[in-house]
């Protein structure tokens, strides 16, 4: 049997999916990264390995997620992607009728704008990350709430508290507030997640035309709170899909195989990464005034690839 | 021994460079130029600049401060007005008096205005003839400089409207006094993609982190801005209901709906600068039309003094992916 892996690495999770020919996803895991990208994609990978059927063979991996290029060395990736294209891929393979994707991710959001199939436009977040998955946690945290539960605390308000949602710090503020003079915590909850919605709204997707379908994903899609309080804002249906926190992965596993179709052979190092000693070191090359800040990677003792700089120097060097 | 006059490599350099160093040259000056943008001048420049300014003057203040040691005299024009009905940023305005009272101590600046307003075609000559009584009481040799100036300055332009790039420009207008050679690049069949912005954010690749490269890098040949003729510009805004007032915006607006009706053009990038007034709005209506007048796919990045470039990395690999998907679909159909 042959498969396909795709790896999304985000500031919050780590998400794996392999994918079979027909594109049926086999299996995925959901990680978190806690700040240690390397030691997150061996685990998830030593998962992964042990849930895939017997004789599997990887055709193909692709990396995306702010950690792509890491990832991507690492594990010996044939393609490596921005996510906004892995998202896209994934997405348009499961709902080939979908016209807006609203994604939100541990540090980022994005809007989607999808027609006939292909990406027309898009936006990503720019100076705020205010209603991403991190502040949602910062916030749980501080209630007492298991983040998990966020959602089903939401849909229980009966009339939700007004939040300022465009910025975290003044969210945070109006939030002490609002419990201050006495508002329960549903009602905080509620009015939180319209808050976060709004501000998308009006940052992220401002200019948008915002047809349907309508497909909500990224960790945050787990939150029924913000999903009630999207249908709310748009008056329109908002579909969340079974793969809702790994269509990143798994759209970087279809970039894999199409990469793959064009002929050649995986690059892909084998599970035995789990068991690498893999590490990272930065250092600021000082040859020219860009003073850039190269990225060394190295396995056990070997030096096995450098990037981040301008000139190309570093990364040819090997 | 000739007076040594300063120029900082940043801002109107990438626009007026080969008229003013002729100019200042053919009076007997010897012009320092500043090296090019460096982490270092960025760091100093915004060390002493007030938070609120962009990004280009931050760096603008970096190149002063590498000069001002260095030479007798430093030539900070104050552009006020080019053209009728239409201004330069208030920040060149300002130029002369936020450099003098942000860098101190400093060599005397050479900050004589250019204001279009009221004084019709006079204003740049008479500009160019109370610059060049600094050096000379000729005003014969002034007025010749001038005119030596302003054919370098002509061929300069001359040549970006055929498609050379700035650097190349830089060096074929200055290096010798025949028109320019090259006639406007013939496409090689690559896609094209149109490049929106003022003239220090398209040339200065500290600035616009290298945007140029990266894009060429995906088999895309570039046209900007600065590849458009006045006439073409103003045909374009002409179709606006209101008039832009600003110089560089005119520019920008007015090459964005250029590119949005080029049906060689695959893509838009409009690049604007984090706390500009004017960008602010020009890349409204940059976006209003580029989608009202069809579906050329259109990405605006804003800079900032922010050294990493993931940001602008994963956004603009994402834009050309878009463009890159619809070409093969085009190209299926086709075929």
């Amino acid at each position: 049997m042959k498969g396909y892996l795709g790896i999304d690495v985000g500031s919050v999770s780590t998400n794996l999916a392999v994918i079979d020919e027909e594109g049926t996803v086999l299996c995925h895991r959901y990680l978190l990264t806690h700040g240690q990208p390397i030691r997150a994609v061996q685990e998830a990978l030593r998962e992964i390995s042990t849930y895939l059927p017997k004789g599997m063979e990887i055709r193909g991996v692709g990396t995306t997620g702010s950690a792509r290029q890491l990832a991507g060395v690492m594990v010996g990736a044939d393609v490596v992607k921005n996510e906004i294209t892995a998202h896209a891929i994934g997405t348009t393979h499961f709902f080939p009728h979908a016209r807006t994707i609203l994604e939100i991710g541990g540090q980022d959001s994005k809007i989607i704008i999808i027609r006939d199939g292909l990406v027309v436009d898009f936006a990503m977040n720019t100076v705020c990350a205010a209603g991403t998955g991190s502040f949602l946690d910062q916030q749980a945290l501080r209630l007492g709430i298991p983040i998990d539960q966020f959602g089903r605390y939401a849909l229980r308000s009966k009339s939700s508290a007004r939040i300022a949602g465009r910025c975290t710090v003044f969210a945070e503020s109006d939030m002490v507030h609002k419990q201050q003079i006495g508002c329960n915590l549903e009602d905080i909850i509620a009015g939180l997640c319209e808050a976060l919605v709004r501000n998308y709204l009006n940052n992220v997707a401002k200019g948008k035309e915002i047809l349907e379908s309508i497909i909500f994903q990224g960790g945050v899609a787990a939150n029924e709170g913000i999903q009630s309080a999207f249908e709310g804002e748009l008056g329109k249906k908002i579909y969340i899909p079974k793969f809702f926190n790994v269509m990143g992965a798994i759209g970087a596993a279809f970039l894999a195989q199409e990469q793959m179709d064009g002929g050649g052979k995986t690059h892909f190092k084998g599970f035995e990464v789990i068991n690498l000693h893999c590490k990272t070191r930065s250092l600021e090359c000082k040859e020219c005034e860009n003073e850039c800040e190269i990225v060394e990677f190295s396995i056990g003792e070997e030096v096995t690839a450098y990037w981040g700089d301008r000139c190309g120097k570093w990364e040819n060097k090997l | 021994m000739s007076v040594k006059v300063g120029i900082s490599r940043g801002l109107l350099y990438y626009r007026y460079f080969p008229l003013w160093q002729t100019f200042l040259q053919e009076l007997g000056c010897e012009v320092i130029l500043s090296t090019p943008t460096t982490k270092q001048m960025v760091s100093q420049g915004a060390g002493v600049a007030v938070s609120d300014l962009c990004f280009p003057v931050k760096a603008y203040f970096g190149h002063i401060l590498s000069l001002k040691d260095r030479v007798d005299l430093l030539f900070v024009p104050r552009y006020i007005s080019i053209e009728e009905d239409a201004y330069m940023c208030p920040k060149f305005l300002g130029l002369p008096d936020m450099v003098a009272n942000t860098i101190q101590p400093l060599p005397p600046l050479i900050d004589y205005p250019i204001n279009y307003k009221g004084r019709k075609k006079a204003t740049e000559s008479l500009f160019y003839e109370k610059v060049g009584k600094l050096f000379s009481r000729d005003l014969k040799k002034i007025r010749r400089a001038y005119q030596v100036g302003l054919e370098r300055q002509g061929n300069f332009r001359c040549l970006q409207q055929r498609g050379v790039s700035f650097e190349k420009a830089l060096d074929l207008s200055l290096s010798s006094s025949d028109g320019p050679g090259p006639q406007r690049e013939v496409n090689a069949g690559e896609p094209t993609i149109g490049l929106v912005g003022r003239p220090y954010y398209l040339n200065d690749p500290f600035l616009n982190k290298g945007i140029s490269e990266k894009v060429m890098a995906r088999g895309y040949r570039i046209i900007t801005t600065e590849s458009l003729t006045e006439t073409e510009v103003n045909r374009q805004i002409s179709k606006l209901s209101k008039r832009v007032y600003w110089s560089f915006g005119k520019e920008m607006v007015g090459s964005a709906l250029h590119f949005a009706g080029d049906p060689e053009v695959k893509g838009i990038i409009n690049l604007a600068s984090f706390g500009c007034g004017q960008d602010s709005f020009n890349s409204e209506i940059v976006s209003y039309h580029v989608k009202r007048m069809g579906n050329t796919p259109l990405l605006s990045l804003i800079f900032d003094e922010h050294w990493s470039d993931g940001g602008l990395v994963t956004r603009l690999e994402a834009f050309l992916d878009v463009i890159d998907r619809q070409g093969k679909l085009n190209r299926k159909g086709k075929g």
